[in-house]
């Protein structure tokens, strides 16, 4: 067990060296890393400092020392756009962003498992014609349409919610119901699927043939094992949470991460850019460590030893 | 005697693809009708779009800007779906847009996909170091968010369909390389590669002419359910403002462009979403279809 620990750890930090890495070949491969990280109307003198600070006279690999050596200690430079130090925008806006999430994936996780497992065990039922429809159409809709119809429907013509930003309880049913909406189709996918496997199995018959009540064996013997799956896949998951979260943040100008990102590119702010990409890269990169322990400790089939 | 054996496996692999052959003829006549109209409609117009369009796709006229769809009172038939603010008719703008997210699609598909199966039959064929390496480089593409990589790497080396293809690869590849890894493994195991071990096929052959063909399911099926996900993200960086640059017309830039009237002119933003979601739900229930008639194991994806 240690040792498989060990060696996601590891692997862990391959990928956030990996990230770190990616961003310093492209930030000295788009032109003079002078002017990128310095405002573009400020004078020679401070494109001199900043190429002294980058070490941009000394060779490649020094450069990359430089580099790291200022990763590690959680320097991650100033905004070209208003020298706000980038570590100090990011704190301001990750309770946004993950306040977001957790209450998208509250509602994803409340509405996906009871759907899929009630379409598994009433297979081909109008519940389970629901469930399949929801499956597909989420899996289908473009999150930042959908959030525009959103607005469009429940703000400009009935005018019951904000149309964007963050003010009061509110303006979080758009947004959360947007991105929780991506999410959850992939979700019920998944939990029936997996249930009309488990259902199929030996051990849910023999829990039949012992007498059990039906509802034990749904939620005993069958969920439980269900629900494996769906943590096989938490990486999928977290990743379209990602991806979703970077889109409804810009449709309904909410004021996380996400939108940081995007305006940082419009404005060409790299220090910002290259703050959000290894921070929100490391958190996902975090999250899916724990998820690969976690799933290790639930189901005791996986050998903690790699292949 | 070498040479006997030699063809009758190679004979296997041969009437494995005639089978597959006869099996997908037979099978697509009871194919979903709805999704493969519509896909069949798509590359028309992704084939023939420049000669459909009734308008000019790009073309500027502002005297025609925010004309609603024909069916409100002001619209006209002649912008059947309306124009927006620069009054380039909106249709037109969609039926050159499909080749747009198809090509892009398509064309990541054969680069990533194509590199995908080549290191995953690699990968599950030769096993120990080989595999491990690439099995490691693959967990690290995969714990990596697709769309923040995208958006600085696109902002980087600049807007172009060759940045967006170049960067959404690699994405694809990693998810190829890992399901045909695991096919391969179980393919290795057959007694026919056994026996092409055997006789002295090299290792590219036996990949090619006994590995490969069993697979190819696998493949066809997920580069199929690939196509829909590419589509969806490919749009999403279009409405971010880092794919296909402009004029050109990419269903997620003519979203972005109709947020700012959402109140007086929804048809900018309601058509080219409605034209993602119909493309990608037919691609998704047409991949979901042949999943069922050629690798009905992999419900779950």
């Amino acid at each position: 067990m240690l040792r498989y620990i060990g060696l996601r750890f590891f692997q862990a930090l391959l990928g956030l060296w990996f990230i770190a890495t990616l961003v310093f070949v492209l930030s000295r491969s788009i032109g003079d890393p002078a002017e990128i990280f310095t405002a573009r109307n400020s004078g020679v003198d401070a494109r001199e400092i900043m190429a002294q600070k980058l070490g941009l006279d000394k060779p490649l690999y020094h450069q990359y020392a430089l580099y790291m050596g200022q990763l590690v200690r959680g320097n991650l430079g100033k905004s070209v756009r208003n020298g706000i130090p980038v570590t100090q925008i990011l704190a301001e806006r990750l309770p946004a962003t993950f306040i977001l999430g957790l209450i998208a994936l509250i509602f994803a996780v409340a509405v996906s498992i009871p759907l899929g497992v009630l379409g598994a065990v009433y297979r081909d039922s109008p519940i389970d014609w629901i469930a399949k429809v929801i499956a597909f159409l989420g899996q289908s809709m473009p999150p930042f349409w959908l959030g525009i119809m959103l607005i469009i429907l429940f703000a400009v013509v009935w005018g019951i919610v904000p149309p964007a930003g963050k003010l009061g309880p509110t303006s979080y049913i758009l947004p959360a119901f947007t991105l929780g909406w991506a999410v959850m189709a992939g979700m019920v996918r998944l939990v029936r699927s997996s249930m009309l496997d488990v259902l199929d199995s030996d051990y849910v018959t023999m829990a039949r043939a012992k007498g059990l009540a039906e509802i034990v064996v749904v939620s005993k013997h069958g969920l439980r094992n269900a629900l494996i799956p769906v943590i096989t896949y938490s990486s999928l998951i977290l990743g379209a949470f990602m991806n979703g979260s970077v889109v409804v943040e810009q449709v309904f100008a909410w004021p996380g991460i996400g939108t940081v990102a995007v305006q940082s590119v419009v404005s060409r702010d790299f220090p910002v850019i290259q703050g959000v990409v290894i921070v929100f890269g490391g958190f996902f990169i975090l999250i899916n460590f724990f998820v690969d322990i976690l799933y290790a400790v639930i189901d005791p089939r996986i050998k903690y030893t790699a292949q | 005697m070498a040479e006997e054996s030699t063809q009758l496996v190679v004979t296997t692999g041969a009437s494995i693809w005639r089978l597959r052959l006869i099996a997908v003829a037979s099978g697509l006549r009871r194919a979903p009708k709805i999704p493969t109209a519509v896909l069949g409609v798509l590359m028309v117009f992704a084939l023939f779009g420049p000669w459909i369009a009734p308008h000019n796709p790009v073309a500027v006229d502002l005297a025609n800007s925010f004309s609603p769809p024909a069916w409100h009172a002001e619209g006209t038939v002649s912008n059947l779906l309306g124009t927006d603010k620069l009054g380039r008719d909106i249709l037109s703008r969609l039926i050159r847009g499909a080749r747009v997210s198809l090509a892009l699609s398509l064309a990541i598909i054969g680069i990533g996909g194509g590199a995908g199966v080549i290191l995953g039959l690699i990968s599950g064929y030769s096993g120990k170091m080989v595999d491990t390496v690439i099995q490691r480089g693959v967990e690290v593409i995969l714990a990596m968010p697709t769309i923040l990589v995208a958006l600085v790497f696109v902002f980087s080396v600049g807007r172009s369909f060759e940045s967006v293809m170049l960067i959404l690869s690699p994405f694809v590849a990693a998810r190829f390389t890992r399901i045909v890894r695991g096919e391969t493994l179980s393919v290795r195991e057959r007694d026919f590669v056994a026996i092409a071990q055997v006789i002295g096929t090299p290792t590219w052959m036996i990949l090619l002419k006994h590995v490969l063909p069993n697979v190819f399911n696998t493949v066809i099926v997920l580069a199929t359910l690939e196509v829909g996900h590419l589509i969806l993200l490919e749009s999403s960086l279009s409405f971010l403002g880092v794919g296909v640059p402009p004029p050109l017309p990419a269903w997620g830039l003519m979203v972005a462009d109709g947020r700012e009237f959402i109140s007086s002119a929804y048809w900018i933003a309601l058509f080219p979403g409605l034209a993602i979601l119909l493309a990608v739900l037919s691609v998704n229930l047409f991949g979901d279809w042949l999943r069922d008639i050629l690798d009905p194991r992999r419900r779950q994806l």
